[in-house]
């Protein structure tokens, strides 16, 4: 039990979290608490940011980070407009999109290992271009008409409330957990995340996973911009430029250790069910975007500080029992990010 | 930071030495590039090269210079600091708001969002080095943060500079020598900085801990000490460039400064300093800024379209990145040859 509770502390945590912030929000406002509200509310606030986060989860847990998902993502959105006004089945749309994310993601992935570049600043750069790549495409106009079968995946309800992308978000989050926790890809995954120079010592091709992930992120994101274009009806290239706060806070919340290497993918979804909760409570509420995005950065920094402290509060203790050689003061690989 | 140059030509390897110098010292390149970008616009529109211009250049680009020392003294340290352009916007309104709510007490008030800033860099600061947050992660959180809380303080509202007390709209039209006040503070700043970073012992600290985090606890430096204090003066220096930021914007609201975060770290980056930390100085980020500033004015008028902008900016970033990764690798192998040639 107790070893059950060591090793799946910070989901217990995420579910009592997620029972207490629903209760809040049912005190709140007496329209919270119904299937079709909440279902449609968690679809508003979680499903875009939630197919992206799933893409993220690998590059985090191999040690890397991308900020230009978004970007991916916005792109995405003027390329499928694009195939719906030239009047492309989604059977070509969907798969060369898709495709074309993937190369950017992969692209990232490539010049990160190849020249061994912290990944923030290259994707900082990428990001911008990406971005540009979507205004030079799209221009400043604003698609509005898609064809159904594009909204579809958005949009869409089973049976009146359950909305196809949440499905979709949780299939996703399935498939994820599967490949991470149960194949030989996500074994490596996690090694390269662990100990880059170790895995690659024991004969891995660390590039070639670290470029994988970053592909991974970038189809997330383009799978991201079908779900976008369903919810909102819209693509313009400066879409979804505040996406990544939210995106990096669940999968840190998620219990995704930021330096690599460690944290369950269930939490993720898990995370994801919270923010999506936080948010709708706040919006019943009234409060001010400005101030919801205060709440999501605070939650951010103490999902972080958290296990920090006590890591640091383990470390003190053992200090005091044992008399501690020179200890270095930053994480031993030396890389901050 | 040229003494392996000057090692080499003592043991009579003057070609070497002069190869490891020119590597080691990034701001030539910068410098060249700069001047580069101004003979190109100057060839395509005969509006750019004028006395006028180079005066709008500067002035747009002073406020960038500040806050792109600051963002480099950060990335000198092996950090990052995305909260730069949401520190502006917080400072700037509530700095300047108790200015207009005291307009008797005088000058000395442009020192409230300065202290702000720093308040805000303390922030960071705790967080990064004290608590072991990545720096990425705790700047993201406290962007929003520092937002939000500067539209929370506003409540909807915008100063207007001209409710401010006359002497603040002096210091925005003052002129020194012929020149702006703003391009000269920028200028001082500049001149300070670089010397402290070069000659102070947190300066040189602060490239210790960058070039080598694992061997300062070594040296008998405390790390995390020097980290703070880096956000710390970070924090300040964005501070008075939110002061300059507020003044010239003419009003102020909370959405000032967005994504001003990214443009600094453009500047840094394309301004040599290596986003591996220990390597470059805010020389070089001042001329990555002016840089920065300068494609943005020729590009304005020739009448290029954002996208162009943005790419540029963004290809300007991966260039400076993949060639400072370059340069790194053949210094690291200069100084294995140098380092076996004195053995032998």
């Amino acid at each position: 039990m107790t070893r059950l509770l060591y090793r799946f502390g910070w989901e217990v945590l995420l579910v009592v979290l997620i029972l207490v912030a629903g209760t809040v929000a049912s005190l709140l406002s007496p329209y919270y608490l119904s299937v079709g509200q909440i279902g449609y509310s968690l679809q508003q606030s979680v499903a875009v940011v939630g197919t992206v986060a799933a893409g993220l989860v690998p590059v985090i847990l191999v040690g890397e980070i991308d900020i230009s998902q978004a970007a991916i993502l916005a792109l995405g959105n003027i390329l499928f407009a694009q195939c719906s006004s030239m009047g492309l089945p989604l059977a070509v749309a969907i798969p060369g999109t898709l495709l074309l994310c993937a190369g950017l993601g992969a692209l990232n992935g490539i010049l990160v290992t190849a020249f061994a570049l912290p990944s923030l600043a290259v994707t900082l750069g990428t990001m911008e271009a990406y971005r540009a790549f979507a205004l030079l495409i799209g221009g400043h106009g604003e698609y509005a008409s898609f064809g159904a079968a594009y909204l579809w995946l958005g949009s869409a309800m089973i049976g009146k409330v359950l909305p196809a992308s949440l499905v979709l978000v949780v299939v996703i989050f399935a498939a994820l957990t599967f490949t991470m926790h149960r194949t030989l890809f996500g074994r490596l995954v996690y090694a390269t995340g662990s100990g880059v120079k170790a895995t690659a010592m024991s004969g891995v091709r660390v590039n070639r996973v670290k470029i994988i992930t970053f592909a991974i992120a970038g189809v997330m994101a383009g799978l991201g911009s079908l779900v976008y274009i369903g919810q909102y009806e819209s693509a313009r290239a400066d879409n979804a430029s505040d996406i990544l706060l939210l995106v990096v806070t669940v999968v840190v919340l998620g219990g995704i250790d930021i330096f690599g290497g460690r944290g369950n993918v269930p939490g993720v979804l898990l995370a994801l069910v919270l923010i999506g909760t936080a948010r709708n409570g706040m919006g019943l509420a009234n409060t001010p975007g400005p101030v919801q995005t205060l709440v999501i950065g605070t939650v951010l920094v103490v999902s972080v500080l958290l296990p920090q402290l006590l890591r640091l509060g383990r470390a003190f203790a053992r200090q005091r029992r044992f008399v501690q050689p020179l200890q270095p003061i930053i994480s031993e690989s030396g890389r901050t990010r | 930071m040229n003494s392996s140059a000057e090692a080499a030509t003592a043991i009579g390897a003057p070609r070497l030495g002069r190869r490891i110098a020119l590597l080691q010292n990034r701001v030539l390149g910068v410098a060249a590039f700069l001047v580069l970008l101004v003979v190109f616009f100057s060839l395509l529109d005969p509006r750019f090269a004028s006395l006028a211009n180079a005066d709008t250049i500067a002035l747009n680009g002073s406020v960038l210079v500040i806050v792109a020392c600051g963002e480099a003294i950060v990335v000198l340290t092996r950090n990052y600091d995305l909260s730069v352009g949401s520190i502006v916007a917080l400072a700037s309104y509530v700095g300047l708001d108790v200015v207009r709510l005291h307009p008797g007490i005088g000058p000395s008030l442009a020192l409230v969002p300065v202290l702000i800033g720093g308040a805000c860099g303390m922030v960071n600061g705790a967080l990064v080095a004290y608590a072991n947050v990545p720096s990425v992660i705790a700047t993201l959180g406290t962007m929003s943060i520092f937002r939000g809380l500067a539209y929370l303080y506003a409540g909807g509202n915008q100063i207007n500079v001209k409710d401010l007390p006359p002497w603040v709209v002096d210091i925005a039209s003052s002129h020194l020598f012929g020149l702006s006040g703003l391009v000269v503070t920028a200028f001082l700043v500049v001149v300070l900085i670089g010397l402290g970073l070069r000659y102070l012992r947190t300066g040189r600290q602060i490239y210790a801990i960058g070039s080598n985090p694992a061997a300062v606890p070594f040296y008998g430096l405390r790390g995390p000490g020097i980290i703070f204090r880096a956000y710390v003066l970070t924090g300040l220096l964005t501070g008075l460039a939110a002061f300059l930021f507020g003044v010239r914007a003419g009003y102020i609201v909370p959405y000032l400064a967005q994504g001003l975060e990214l443009t600094a770290l453009a500047a840094v980056v394309v301004g040599g300093v290596s986003v591996l930390g220990g390597s470059g100085n805010v020389v070089g980020a001042a001329i990555g800024a002016l840089a920065l500033a300068t494609i943005n004015n020729g590009l304005i008028l020739l009448g290029a379209s954002d996208f162009t902008r943005q790419f540029i900016e963004g290809a300007a970033i991966v260039v400076a990145v993949i060639v400072d990764a370059i340069i790194q690798a053949r210094l690291r192998e200069l100084l294995r040859t140098l380092r076996r040639r004195r053995a032998s």
